[in-house]
């Protein structure tokens, strides 16, 4: 997906990895794929930006974490609840967290290049923050209900499944 | 109560994505804008730009585009066929149209007084004068310093 700037499915993995086994591994799961996204990125290595997205990333597992625990096991574990509301859930939640990520890195680019910090937070959202978090809605509300409950099923634990109804 | 089921929850999270990407986007617009503006260092406006030749003939540019800022020698310079001299107290039209500074006959420039309904002399240099949306300003080619009729 490298040709589609700002199309990614890792923010997604991440945040079901959070989801899943907890806020520290997800965290970890973030910051270990952007090391090694970071040095390999074919699109060139910024050190301030590459640890500012390792970072930044983390939140994805992190939030994915505290969202599990925040949702009740009767949510997570029962088939009553309504799909659709789910799904918007997980699209509006990678939405939020796109725009924070997006936030973080546009500030540490900013600083990285000598660049007016509301210029830097600014000026990149049309039209590549625009496609991340547009994809993340798409990604996370579609994604993450399926993803989540095969990844329930592999390692045999119903208790992290979410409902499909 | 279940946080999946309460619909008043989700739509608060529709909610807060829809407000956080307008207000980036409407952000973005406004950088756009900022940026366009400091582009052409002003807002466009519009003015009225006459010639009185002093022998009852007057043509008039109206509605002439331009912005903030610009001075009336610069809006001159662009609508009519001028000609001028830049000296020790600043530039002077020396012909407009072809109508020559000649003996005691010179260009002088006037704006409409709006309150007074009457024309005003500027006693400023053309390209000092910057001019204001809907001004209406005219050269006047005489040998005193009588307002146009």
């Amino acid at each position: 997906m490298i040709s589609l700037y700002n199309i990614k499915l890792m923010d997604l993995i991440v945040f079901i990895g959070g989801f899943c086994f907890g806020p520290l591994v997800g965290a970890l799961i973030g910051i270990i794929s952007w090391v090694v996204y970071g040095t390999l990125n074919p699109l060139g290595f910024s050190m301030n930006i590459w640890l500012a997205a390792m970072l930044s990333e983390s939140i994805y597992g992190i939030v994915g974490g505290l969202v599990r625990k925040a949702l009740s096991s009767y949510e997570i574990a029962s088939p009553t609840h309504e799909r659709i509301n789910t799904y918007v859930f997980f699209g509006a939640v990678g939405v939020l967290l796109t725009l924070t990520y997006d936030v973080i890195t546009n500030i540490v680019f900013g600083y990285a290049f000598d660049l007016p910090l509301l210029f830097a937070i600014l000026s990149g959202f049309v039209p590549f923050g625009l496609i991340h978090v547009m994809s993340n809605a798409v990604f996370f509300g579609f994604g993450c209900v399926p993803a989540i409950n095969a990844i329930s099923s592999l390692t045999g634990g119903k208790k992290n499944g979410v409902s499909k109804k | 109560m279940a946080f999946l089921r309460n619909k008043w929850a989700i739509c608060a999270f529709l909610f807060a994505s829809w407000a956080m990407t307008t207000t980036f986007l409407a952000g973005y617009y406004w950088l756009q804008y900022s940026s366009a503006l400091q582009t052409t260092s002003g807002i466009l406006i519009q003015v009225n730009v006459g010639v009185d030749y002093g022998n009852g003939n007057r043509t008039w540019n109206n509605g002439t585009k331009t912005l903030t800022g610009v001075t009336l020698f610069d809006i001159s310079k662009q609508v009519f066929n001028l000609t001028y001299n830049v000296g020790v107290y600043g530039t002077e039209v020396t012909s407009i149209n072809n109508v020559q500074k000649q003996g005691s006959y010179a260009w002088t420039y006037w704006t409409w007084n709006n309150t007074r309904l009457e024309w005003s002399i500027v006693w400023e240099n053309a390209d000092s004068y910057r001019v204001n949306d809907g001004e209406t300003i005219i050269w006047y080619y005489e040998n005193a310093f009588d307002p146009p009729p």
